[in-house]
């Protein structure tokens, strides 16, 4: 058997499933976000209990929402709002680590590069992030649940990534 | 004290002085695998045995300064990661178990085991830089960098040993 093909099948199905969805985040859906974070921070572990579903449960609520393509698309069209978050905060990420960067050259430390490490944090996260929801939908086998627990978990594990790189920039200096 | 940020490890210890630690002792990691084990399927319970057993590794006296809260999380961190180590085996077992029960029923659907070995160092990786970069947070105090590689390279161990042994014990 090829088991990669169908991995990557899977993953294109699920990627693809934007049952309730937009293509794009509606901005009322960010903004929602952007609210329940400014609320909730610094306060990393309430932030991510508060805020982490709250447009997914909305959205699981409407007719056809209950449906595993219905909450599978709740799930991922969260998951893209907070995308957009991550992808707003990246640039402030980066001139904060060039900041460190310059911090550093200015104390004549060798030290591994801040911007490179951010860069190679993040690929790697993203890298586990799609093999770790795929073993969790793998857990599932061939049962309709698979599609419900990979986009749960591709919810949770962007929207929790979001909110802790969002805690840092508040926090550091 | 910050918690959760993070560098590449190997690239940390060549430039941050990180004393040699012996091999845990593998009573301790048994110990911290009973405990997770006796805790599942509470995630609350399972996670307790996190801060229970980190404040046993430290005496009064280490609580009052950083060095004594550094070398408990290197000592109890290392334990833990003897722990992930250990999970691996049963792990690999688990997603050969889940696709070969799943081959019996289906047409081909993604591989438990492929995805498993492609997360597990996957995880790793991100590990390792995330705590870099979380220590490269404190340009000039080398002390702190030490403690946030420390407390990084722990939370982020620990809850992915609590994680995994929550996953191999399946839904309830």
């Amino acid at each position: 058997m090829t088991r990669l093909p169908p991995m990557l099948a899977l993953a294109a199905v699920l990627v693809g499933s934007g049952a309730l969805a937009e293509d794009r985040p509606a901005p009322a859906d960010v903004a929602q976000l952007e609210t329940c974070l400014a609320e909730q921070l610094p306060a990393t572990d309430r932030a991510v209990s508060v805020c982490i579903r709250l447009l997914a449960e909305r959205c699981m609520a409407q007719p056809d929402g209950g449906t595993t393509f219905g909450m599978t698309g709740c799930m991922r069209g969260e998951a893209d709002a907070w995308d957009v978050l991550l992808n707003r905060d990246w640039p402030r990420l980066m001139a904060r680590a060039r900041g460190t960067d310059e911090a550093y050259a200015g104390l004549g430390a060798d030290l591994p590069s801040a911007a490179k490490t951010l860069r190679d944090a993040q690929r790697a996260w993203l890298a586990w992030r799609d093999a770790e929801c795929l073993a969790r939908a793998a857990e599932w086998g061939d049962g309709s649940h698979r599609h419900i627990a990979w986009a749960d978990c591709w919810l949770q594990l962007t929207a929790e990534r979001t909110i802790r790189l969002r805690a840092r920039l508040a926090e550091e200096p | 004290m910050r918690c959760g940020h993070p560098v590449r490890l190997a690239a940390l210890l060549l430039v941050l002085p990180v004393p040699a630690l012996a091999a845990p002792d593998p009573a301790l990691v048994a110990t911290l695998k009973r405990c997770v084990t006796e805790a599942l399927p509470d995630m609350t319970d399972a996670r307790g045995c996190i801060g229970d057993h980190f404040r046993l590794c430290q005496t009064a006296e280490e609580r009052q300064h950083w060095e004594g809260a550094l070398r408990c999380l290197r000592e109890m961190g290392k334990a833990w990661d003897a722990l992930l180590a250990q999970t691996w085996p049963p792990a690999l077992d688990w997603a050969r178990g889940t696709d070969a029960d799943t081959a019996r029923r289906s047409d081909p659907v993604p591989s438990a085991e492929d995805a498993l070995r492609a997360a597990w160092p996957a995880w790793a990786a991100w590990r390792d830089a995330e705590c870099t970069l979380h220590a490269l947070s404190w340009p000039g105090d080398p002390l702190m960098q030490e403690m946030e590689q420390a407390v990084c390279w722990y939370e982020l161990t620990t809850n992915r040993v609590i994680e995994l042994h929550a996953m191999l014990r399946g839904p309830e």
